[in-house]
C-alpha cells in the first residue's frame, strides 16, 4: 500500500465513521429510534465523561479498560508461548498431530461460556480463571494457525535450505521458522480477535471490574448508555491491539506478501 | 411517461401497508382482544405457572398464549424493552432499575413476597453477622439477593469495605463454595439446600429483614401500551394469576408435585422453594399494608417506599442514575386495572 | 581412462500418487556419465524427467532402480558441495542479498572474515554491486537469479546443478545471465549439469548436450558441442555449424513426438 492510498483510506474511514455517527445521533434526536434501544452518541459521550469523573461501580473507567487489557495481554503472551510450539509440533510430526489434534478440534469450537463452571471448580474465581479462559480460546486458535503455517512452508525453500547445508534443527530455525513467521503473525492476529471476544465470558467469573463485566452488568439494569460505551471501548481497544500486531508484523516480517 | 407515476403509487401503497403492519396491533383496537398474549416467567418453578402447565391462561384469556422464559430479571427488562413479552413476574431490583430508565411498564402489585426462599448461608466457622466483616460473600449479580445482602450490611453497621462481594451465578457459587473460595453467600432456593447439606449454616432469611422495613418481592408488570390497548385482557390476566395462587394455597403439595414434573425438578426442592414465599392476595395488596388503593394513598404505602429504597440503593452503588428515579413509584402502579380486577 | 565424476547406471525413477496409488515412471533406464569440469546440458520437453535426474543428484530423491555415483560414492544428503540453482530463485525473503549469499558459510560456523570478502567479490562479479543490503523483494527477477547463483557458488561446489534457472526470464535478461554464467565459470571451473528446454541456450552454454525423450525419459541423443570458448553469442548464431546442430536436435525431438503419437494411436 503506497502513501496516497493510505491517506485515501484514512479519509474514507473518517467520512464513513462521521456519517454513521451523525445518522445515529439524528435517528435518536428525531425520535426514529427509542434512546433506550440506541442511546445517541452525545448521551454515550456524557456517560463516558461521567464515568471518567466518578468511575463505574467503584472503579475509575481507566481501571476497567486497563484490567481487561491486562487480562487479555497476559493471556495472549501465554497463548503465543504455548500455542506456537504446540502447533509447530503438530505441523511437523504426524504422530503428535494424531495424538493432540482431536482435543484441539474438540475444544476450539466449544463456547467458552460452557467451561465457566469447570474452570471455577479447577482454578477458583480469581484472576487466573479469567486469564485461563482467554488463554484457552486464543491458544487453540494459534495452535491451528501454526500447524497450517508449517504445512504451507514451500518445499522448494526447504530444498534450498538443505542444499545450503541446513538440516534438522538448523533447517527449522533458519529456514522454516522465518518462512512461517508472516503466517504465524496472521494466526496471532486472528487469535487476538477470538481471545478479545472471550473477554466477556471471562469477566463473568466473579469480576467486579473490566470492560466486558461493565457491559454485561449495565445491561442487567437496562443501562444501554453504559452498554454502548462498553461496546465502543471494547471495539476501540480491540482495534488498537490489532493495529499494534499489524505494526509489529510489518516491523518483524517486512517481506511478507511481497515476494 | 407513466412509469414514475406507477412507481410512486406503488411506493405509497407499500408504505401504507408497512405502516399498517407495524401499527395495526396497537392502534385503535382498544376494545378487542390481542391475537396473542406473551407471558414472561423465570426459569425456576413458581406457583402461578401451574396455569401454564394446564392451559388455564389460554382458556381464561380466550386468545393464544405464548410463554417466554428468562433466567433473571436483567434479561426480562430487555424482553420488555424489545416488546417481546407483554406480562412478566420478576424481582424488584431490576424493576426499579427499568422504571428509572423510563422503561414503559406498569406495576401490578406484589403477588410473591420473599420470606425464606432467599437465605444467607455461611461456612461453619462464622458464628454471627458481625463475623461477616473481612469475608468473601458470593451473590448473584443484579438480583434481589444482592439488594438484601447490602441491606444486611447496612442495618447491622458492618464495615462495608472489608467485605468482598463476588458476583457469581448460583451454580458458579456452589462450585466456588466447594473449592473454599467463598465464606458465605446470599442465595435462593433450591440452591441453599445443597449448601446446607454440605455443612453450610443458615444465618438469616429475607423475612428477618422485614421489621427493619426491608421488603424483597416479585412484582407483576405489564407493558404500558399493552395495558392501554387491552385493559380487559389485563384484568382477566390478573384474575387468572390470582386463581393460580389460590390453587396453590388450597393444595401446596399437589401443585408442587405437578410443577416438579413440568420443570423436571425434584419435588422436595420445588415444594421448599415455593413455601419460602408469601402470597398476599391482590385484594390485600390494595390495602394500606402494601400498595394503598390509588396513587394518592399509595404515596406513603410500605411497598412504594420500599421500591424507592431499592432505587436509591441502586443509585448509591452507581447502577442507575439518581435523576432517573421517578418522583413517586405510586405513579408507576396501575391502580385502575387492579381495582377493576379486584373490586373492594 | 579417469572415472567420470558423475555416473548414472541404468537409473529408473517411479513415483506413486499418494491417493490413487498409481505408479508413474518419470525416467527409465537412464545411463549417463559426466566428467570432471564438464558443462552438460540436459535438453528435453517439459515433463520428461530432466528435473528428476537433477533432484536425485542433489540428494532430494533416491533412484527406484539403478545406481547414482558421485566420485565413485553413492549420493549423500543434500549439501553445499553440490550447489543447486532452482528455476525460481528460491531466495530467503527475510535475508538481505549478502545474507542470502553467505547463508551456507554462516551455517557452517566459520568466521565471517573468511568469506565476507569473497562474497562481496562474487556479488560484484554477478553485477549486483551496491545491492548487498537490499531485500530480495526489491530486486528484479534476473537480479534474484544472480543472487541465487552467487549463493550456490560461494561454497565452491564441485558440482553445480541448475534447473532451468533462466526459464522465467525475458530473452534479453536471459542472454545477459548466460553470459554472466559463462564468464564467472571461466575463472572457477566446476562441473555443471544444466537442465533446459531451450535448444539455443543448450548450444550456447554446453560442452555436451544430452537430449531426453518424453516420459518415461530416456537419453535419445548425446552429442559434444565443438564450439571453442570463450563463445560469443552473435558469432555463434551466424555459424552454419550451429544451425546444423540445432536442426539435428529439432529433428530428433520432432521424430520423438511423431513416434509418440503413433504409439498412442496403436
Amino acid at each position: 500500500m503506497n502513501e496516497g492510498e493510505g491517506v485515501r483510506r484514512l479519509v474514507l474511514g473518517l467520512v464513513s465513521v462521521t456519517s454513521v455517527t451523525v445518522a445515529w445521533e439524528s435517528a435518536a434526536r428525531y425520535g426514529l429510534v427509542d434512546p433506550l434501544f440506541l442511546p445517541p452518541p452525545t448521551e454515550v459521550l456524557a456517560t463516558a465523561v461521567d464515568l471518567l469523573r466518578h468511575g463505574y461501580r467503584g472503579s475509575p473507567l481507566w481501571v476497567h479498560v486497563g484490567l481487561s487489557l491486562g487480562r487479555a495481554l497476559v493471556a495472549f503472551v501465554a497463548a503465543v508461548i504455548v500455542g506456537i510450539p504446540l502447533g509447530v509440533m503438530i505441523g511437523i510430526s504426524p504422530i503428535f498431530a494424531g495424538l493432540i489434534d482431536p482435543f484441539v478440534q474438540f475444544l476450539r469450537p466449544l463456547p467458552k461460556l460452557a467451561l465457566i463452571p469447570l474452570v471455577i471448580l479447577w482454578f477458583g474465581i480469581g484472576e487466573f480463571s479469567k486469564v485461563f479462559l482467554i488463554f484457552l480460546s486464543a491458544s487453540l486458535s494459534i495452535v491451528v494457525g501454526a500447524a497450517a503455517a508449517v504445512a504451507n512452508v514451500r518445499r522448494q525453500q526447504i530444498r534450498a535450505g538443505k542444499v545450503l547445508g541446513a538440516h534438522g534443527f538448523a533447517l527449522f530455525r533458519h529456514v522454516m521458522l522465518p518462512q512461517m513467521a508472516p503466517e504465524l503473525f496472521v494466526a496471532v492476529r486472528l487469535s487476538l480477535g477470538i481471545g478479545w471476544t472471550t473477554l466477556i465470558a471471562a469477566e463473568m467469573i466473579a469480576a467486579d471490574a473490566g470492560l466486558g463485566w461493565m457491559a454485561v452488568n449495565a445491561s442487567a439494569y437496562l443501562r444501554t448508555d453504559i452498554v454502548m460505551l462498553g461496546i465502543v471501548l471494547l471495539g476501540l481497544t480491540g482495534y488498537v491491539l490489532d493495529l499494534a500486531i499489524v505494526g509489529l508484523q510489518r516491523w518483524v516480517t517486512p517481506w511478507a506478501g511481497r515476494s | 411517461m407513466v412509469a414514475p407515476d406507477i412507481n410512486r403509487r406503488r411506493f405509497v401503497t407499500l408504505a401504507a401497508g408497512a405502516a399498517a403492519l407495524v401499527g395495526a396491533p396497537e392502534i385503535g383496537r382498544a376494545a378487542e382482544k390481542p391475537a396473542v398474549v406473551r407471558i414472561g416467567y423465570l426459569t425456576a418453578a413458581r406457583a402461578w405457572t401451574i396455569g401454564m402447565t394446564d392451559g388455564s391462561f389460554d382458556a381464561a384469556l380466550g386468545t393464544k398464549v405464548e410463554w417466554v422464559t428468562f433466567p433473571a430479571g436483567g434479561p426480562a427488562l430487555s424482553l420488555l424493552a424489545a416488546r417481546q413479552i407483554d406480562f412478566a413476574i420478576f424481582g424488584i431490583t431490576p424493576i426499579a432499575a427499568g422504571l428509572s430508565r423510563k422503561l414503559p411498564i406498569e406495576i401490578l402489585g406484589s403477588p410473591e413476597i420473599v420470606a425464606t426462599s432467599e437465605r444467607l448461608i455461611v461456612k461453619p466457622g462464622i458464628a454471627g453477622i458481625k463475623d461477616l466483616e473481612g469475608k468473601r460473600i458470593a451473590v448473584a449479580p443484579s438480583s434481589t439477593m444482592s439488594y438484601a445482602l447490602e441491606a444486611v450490611i447496612r442495618i447491622n453497621n458492618l464495615d462495608s469495605h472489608s467485605i468482598k462481594r463476588l458476583p457469581l451465578t448460583q451454580p458458579d457459587t456452589i462450585a466456588a463454595w466447594r473449592r473454599g473460595d467463598i465464606d458465605a453467600t446470599y442465595i435462593n432456593g433450591p440452591f441453599w439446600g445443597e449448601l446446607l447439606a454440605d455443612g453450610g449454616k443458615q444465618l438469616l432469611v429475607s423475612a428477618d429483614l422485614q421489621p427493619a422495613g426491608i421488603f424483597v418481592w416479585n412484582s407483576a408488570v405489564v407493558r404500558k401500551d399493552f395495558a392501554d390497548g387491552y385493559p380487559e385482557t389485563v384484568v382477566a390476566w390478573l384474575q387468572t394469576v390470582q386463581a393460580q395462587f389460590d390453587r396453590y394455597k388450597a393444595d401446596p403439595d399437589g401443585v408442587s408435585r405437578a410443577l416438579a414434573k413440568a420443570y423436571g425438578a425434584p419435588f422436595e426442592a420445588v415444594r421448599d422453594t415455593l413455601a419460602g414465599l408469601h402470597y398476599p392476595s391482590f385484594k390485600e395488596q390494595l390495602g394500606p399494608g402494601y400498595w394503598g388503593n390509588n396513587v394518592e394513598s399509595g404515596k406513603d404505602a410500605p411497598m412504594v417506599r420500599a421500591l424507592d429504597d431499592v432505587a436509591k440503593f441502586l443509585a448509591d452503588t452507581g447502577e442507575i442514575q439518581r435523576d432517573g428515579i421517578p418522583g413517586s413509584f405510586a405513579q408507576t402502579v396501575n391502580y385502575d386495572l387492579l381495582n377493576k380486577a379486584f373490586p373492594a | 581412462m579417469v572415472a567420470p565424476l558423475i555416473e548414472l547406471q541404468s537409473v529408473s525413477k517411479c513415483f506413486r500418487a499418494q491417493r490413487t496409488r498409481q505408479e508413474t515412471w518419470a525416467i527409465r533406464d537412464v545411463s549417463l556419465n559426466i566428467g570432471e569440469g564438464e558443462f552438460l546440458c540436459l535438453l528435453g520437453p517439459s515433463g520428461c524427467g530432466k528435473s528428476t535426474i537433477l533432484d536425485m543428484l542433489a540428494g532430494f530423491e533416491g533412484p527406484t532402480e539403478g545406481r547414482i555415483l558421485i566420485a565413485g560414492e553413492p549420493v549423500g544428503r543434500p549439501g553445499p558441495d553440490r550447489g543447486v540453482v532452482f528455476q525460481d530463485a528460491s531466495l530467503f525473503p527475510w535475508l538481505s542479498v549478502i545474507d542470502n549469499v553467505t547463508f551456507a558459510p554462516r551455517l557452517s560456523g566459520v568466521a565471517p572474515s573468511t568469506y565476507r570478502a569473497q562474497a562481496l567479490e562474487l556479488i560484484e562479479k554477478m553485477g549486483l554491486g551496491g545491492f548487498e543490503n537490499h531485500a530480495p523483494y526489491e530486486l528484479s527477477g534476473g537480479m534474484r537469479q544472480r543472487v541465487a547463483i552467487a549463493r550456490a557458488w560461494i561454497s565452491n561446489p564441485r558440482i553445480l546443478l541448475m534447473d532451468e534457472p533462466f526459464g522465467a526470464l525475458d530473452a534479453q535478461t536471459r542472454l545477459e545471465m548466460q553470459e554472466t554464467l559463462l564468464a564467472a565459470r571461466g575463472q572457477a571451473v566446476s562441473t555443471v549439469l544444466f537442465v533446459t528446454h531451450d535448444i539455443e541456450e543448450a548450444l550456447f552454454l554446453a560442452d555436451r548436450v544430452a537430449v531426453m525423450s518424453r516420459r518415461p525419459g530416456r537419453i535419445t541423443l548425446d552429442i559434444p558441442i565443438p564450439f571453442p570458448r570463450p563463445r560469443c553469442y552473435e558469432a555463434l548464431i551466424a555459424d552454419p555449424a550451429f544451425s546444423r546442430l540445432k536442426q539435428d536436435i529439432v529433428r530428433i525431438l520432432r521424430q520423438e513426438i511423431v513416434a509418440r503419437r503413433e504409439t498412442d494411436r496403436a
